[in-house]
C-alpha cells in the first residue's frame, strides 16, 4: 500500500504546484482584465455555479478514493487530479472574463470566495500528500471545500450587493465596538476578570478613569455614535438607490465602500486610546481622523446617486453631530 | 505580582497576540457568555499544554490582528467574528481533542431570571422537601400539586421552560428551591480557524458515512442526467442495462422468440400455478392480464429510476 501511495505522490506534486501557481496570481493580481461591452452576468454566475459544484464533487471524489484501502492507482490517480485541475482552471479563466467595469468591490468579492474554495482545495490535496489519507483531518479539509462551494449561493452576484455586505460587516464591528466602550463606561473603565492576558492574571493594571477623563468620554461615545447612525443611512442608501447600470454609479459604490472601510479601524483606535490611563493628545489625535472621515464620508454621499433630496436632512443632522461632538473633545483636551 | 501601567501591558498584549498568530496555526474562535473567571480559570488549567485562551477586549483583539495583516493577510478573515463576548483559543494540535476538551469544561449553572433558554426544562412529577408554605410558587406557576406527608408532592411532569425562551422570576426561584442547575455552560466554539481557512465546527465532526452520502448523491445525479439525455456513463450502465433487458423480456413475452434469462418469466407467465408454493400472497393477488403483470414484475428498477429523475429536477 505505501508503494501504491509513493505511485501517486508525482499527479499530487503536480497538482498542488499548478494550484499554488494559481493562487499566487489571483493573490497578485495582476492579471489584465478586458473590458467587454458583451458582458453577459448571468451567463457568468450560471457557469461559475456549476464550476464550485464540480470542484465540491471533484473533491469529494479524490477524499472517498483516499479514504481506505487499497490507496488509487497512478493512473486513477493522474485522472482524479486532471479532473479537478481542469475544474479549478475553468474557475480562475472564468474569474477572469469578469470586468473590471462592474465594480472593484464585487471583484474582490468574488476573488475571496474563489480563492477560499481553492485554498481549502490545497489544503485537502496537502493533508493527502502528507500522509493524512483516511483520517479526520482529511475528512475536515473535504468539509471546508463542500462549506466553500456553498459559498456560491450568498456570495454578491453585483457590486450593489457587495458593497452592501461589506457595510453591513463594518456597521456590526462598529455596534460592538460601541457597545464595548458603553459597557466600559458603566464599569468606570475597570477591565473584567475573563480579560486576563495570561493564565497568571496581569490585567490592565487596575486603572480608573478620572472625573476628567470620564468628561472626555463622552463626546468620543457620541462621535462612535455618530459612525454607526452614518454606516447605517449609508447602507440603507445603497440598498434603496444603489445603481449598478453606469459606470459612473459602479465607481461610486466602489468609493463608498473604499471610504467606509477605514471607518471601524479608527472607532477602534478611539476607544482603545479611552481606556484608563487616558493620553488626551492621542484621543485627540483619533478623534480627529474619525471626524475627518466622517466628514469626507458624508460629503461623499451628499455628492452621489446614492442620496436625494429626502436624504439631505440626516446628511445634515450628522454633520452637525459630528462637528458638536469634535468640538467637545477639542474642549475637553 | 507588580502590575504594569497600561501602556506596557498594552504593548505586551499586541506582542502576546502577535506572537500566538505567528506560532499557532489554528484557533477556535469562542464564546464566553455565562463563563465567569473561576471557571474560566478551570478552563485554562485543562488545556494547559494543549492550547492557550486569549480573551480581551474586541477592539484591541481586532487591532492586534490588523496590524498583523500585513506578515499574514488571511487573518483578515477572522476580523468579522471579533466581535460580541468572544475569545481565542489557539492551538497546534488535534482540534476535535481540544473542543473536546472545551465541552468536557461546561459548568452546572442554576437558571437565572432573564438569561435565555439554551435548552427545554422539564420539571418531573416528584415529592419535593418543600413545606405547604411554598404552595403559592406552585400555583403561580400552575403547576398541580398535593402536600403529601407535610410536603409538596408536584403530581405530573412540567414542561416549565421553553429553549430559546427568556427564563422568568417565578421559574428560575422555583428551580432554585428544588435545587435545580438545568443549564451547562463554557466556550462555545463559533468558529474554527485553520492555517487560513474558516469554517463552522460542525465540519469537524464529518464521518466516513457523510462522504458516502455524497458522493452517492452525485452519482445518482449524474446517472438520472445520462439516462435522460441518453448518453451512457459508468453511474447509469447498470440502469440502462436493467432498463435493455425490460425490454427484452417484454419482446420474449409477447412473441415466441426466447432466451435464457427469459424463459422462467414466460413459463411462469404460461402457469401461473407452477410457481403458486413459492410465491403464494402474490400469485393469488392478481387476477391481471399478463402482460400487465409482466411490466411490473421489475418494479425495484423502475422505482430507482423515477427517483433519479426527481433527482435531475430538484
Amino acid at each position: 500500500m505505501a508503494e501504491e501511495k509513493k505511485a501517486c505522490v508525482s499527479p499530487v506534486t503536480s497538482f498542488l504546484q499548478n494550484i499554488d501557481l494559481v493562487r499566487r496570481q489571483l493573490r497578485d493580481d495582476s492579471t489584465h482584465r478586458k473590458d467587454n461591452e458583451n458582458f453577459d452576468a448571468e451567463k457568468l454566475w450560471s457557469e461559475m455555479e456549476k464550476i464550485f459544484k464540480v470542484i465540491s464533487h471533484e473533491a469529494t471524489k479524490i477524499s472517498l478514493a483516499f479514504c481506505g484501502s487499497p490507496a488509487p492507482s497512478d493512473k486513477e490517480c493522474s485522472s482524479l487530479f486532471s479532473q479537478a485541475e481542469k475544474a479549478i482552471l475553468a474557475l480562475v479563466s472564468l474569474f477572469y472574463t469578469l470586468p473590471a467595469s462592474q465594480g472593484l468591490r464585487l471583484i474582490k468579492s468574488t476573488k475571496d470566495t474563489v480563492l477560499s474554495l481553492l485554498d481549502s482545495m490545497r489544503e485537502l490535496i496537502s493533508n493527502i500528500q502528507e500522509g493524512c489519507a483516511g483520517n479526520q483531518q482529511q475528512l475536515q479539509s473535504t468539509g471546508t471545500v463542500w462549506q466553500d462551494a456553498n459559498l456560491f449561493a450568498s456570495m454578491p452576484k453585483n457590486d450593489k450587493d457587495a458593497v452592501v455586505r461589506e457595510l453591513k460587516t463594518c456597521s456590526q464591528l462598529i455596534k460592538d465596538a460601541l457597545e464595548e466602550i458603553e459597557e466600559a463606561i458603566e464599569g468606570d473603565g475597570i477591565q473584567d476578570d475573563l480579560c486576563d492576558l495570561d493564565e497568571e492574571g496581569g490585567g490592565e493594571g487596575g486603572a480608573q478613569w478620572t472625573e476628567s477623563d470620564k468628561a472626555l468620554t463622552k463626546p468620543c461615545v457620541g462621535l462612535i455614535k455618530t459612525t454607526k447612525s452614518l454606516i447605517k443611512k449609508a447602507t440603507d442608501c445603497v440598498q434603496s438607490n444603489g445603481l449598478t447600470q453606469r459606470p459612473m454609479e459602479i465607481q461610486e459604490l466602489d468609493k463608498l465602500a473604499e471610504l467606509s472601510e477605514r471607518l471601524s479601524p479608527s472607532v477602534d483606535d478611539l476607544i482603545m486610546d479611552l481606556y484608563p490611563p487616558v493620553d488626551l493628545c492621542k484621543v485627540q489625535e483619533k478623534g480627529k481622523t474619525l471626524f475627518e472621515i466622517h466628514q469626507t464620508v458624508l460629503g461623499f454621499l451628499r455628492s452621489s446617486h446614492m442620496t436625494g433630496e429626502d436624504d439631505q436632512k440626516w446628511l445634515e443632522f450628522l454633520l452637525k453631530a459630528n462637528q458638536h461632538n469634535y468640538d467637545n473633545i477639542q474642549k475637553v483636551t | 505580582m507588580v502590575k504594569e501601567d497600561k501602556s506596557t501591558w498594552k504593548s505586551n498584549y499586541f506582542l502576546k497576540i502577535s506572537s500566538l498568530l505567528d506560532e499557532y496555526p489554528k484557533a477556535f474562535i469562542v464564546n464566553a457568555d455565562n463563563v465567569g473567571s473561576k471557571q474560566m480559570q478551570q478552563i485554562r488549567q485543562a488545556l494547559r499544554g494543549k492550547a492557550i485562551v486569549l480573551m480581551g477586549k474586541n477592539t484591541m483583539m481586532r487591532k492586534a490582528i490588523r496590524g498583523h495583516i500585513e506578515k499574514n493577510p488571511l487573518l483578515e478573515k477572522l476580523l468579522p467574528f471579533i466581535k460580541k463576548n468572544v475569545g481565542l483559543v489557539f492551538l497546534k494540535g488535534d482540534l476535535v481533542e481540544t473542543r473536546d476538551l472545551l465541552l468536557a469544561n461546561k459548568v452546572k449553572a442554576p437558571a437565572k431570571a432573564g438569561a435565555l433558554a439554551p435548552l427545554d426544562v422539564h420539571v418531573p412529577a416528584q415529592a419535593t422537601t418543600l413545606g405547604p408554605e411554598k404552595t403559592s410558587f406552585f400555583q403561580a406557576l400552575q403547576i398541580p400539586t398535593k402536600i403529601t406527608r407535610g410536603c409538596i408532592e408536584i403530581l405530573n411532569e412540567v414542561h416549565l421552560i421553553k429553549a430559546g425562551e427568556k427564563v422568568g422570576s417565578s421559574e428560575s426561584t422555583l428551580l432554585n428551591m428544588l435545587g435545580v442547575s438545568p443549564f451547562s455552560y463554557g466556550l462555545a466554539v463559533e468558529k474554527v480557524y485553520d492555517s487560513g481557512t474558516i469554517f463552522e465546527p460542525e465540519i469537524l465532526d464529518i464521518t466516513d458515512d457523510d462522504l458516502k452520502a455524497k458522493f452517492l448523491m452525485g452519482v445518482r445525479n449524474i446517472a438520472a442526467i445520462s439516462l435522460t439525455i441518453g448518453y451512457p456513463t459508468a453511474a447509469s450502465a447498470p440502469h440502462s442495462i436493467a432498463n435493455g433487458f425490460k425490454r427484452l423480456l417484454a419482446i420474449a413475452v409477447e412473441t415466441d422468440y426466447t432466451f435464457p434469462a427469459a424463459e422462467k418469466t414466460k413459463e411462469y407467465l404460461k402457469d401461473p400455478s407452477k410457481f403458486a408454493v413459492a410465491a403464494a400472497p402474490a400469485a393469488a393477488a392478481s387476477s391481471a392480464p399478463a402482460a400487465k403483470k409482466e411490466e411490473k414484475k421489475p418494479e425495484p428498477e423502475s422505482e430507482s429510476d423515477d427517483d433519479m429523475g426527481f433527482g435531475l429536477f430538484d
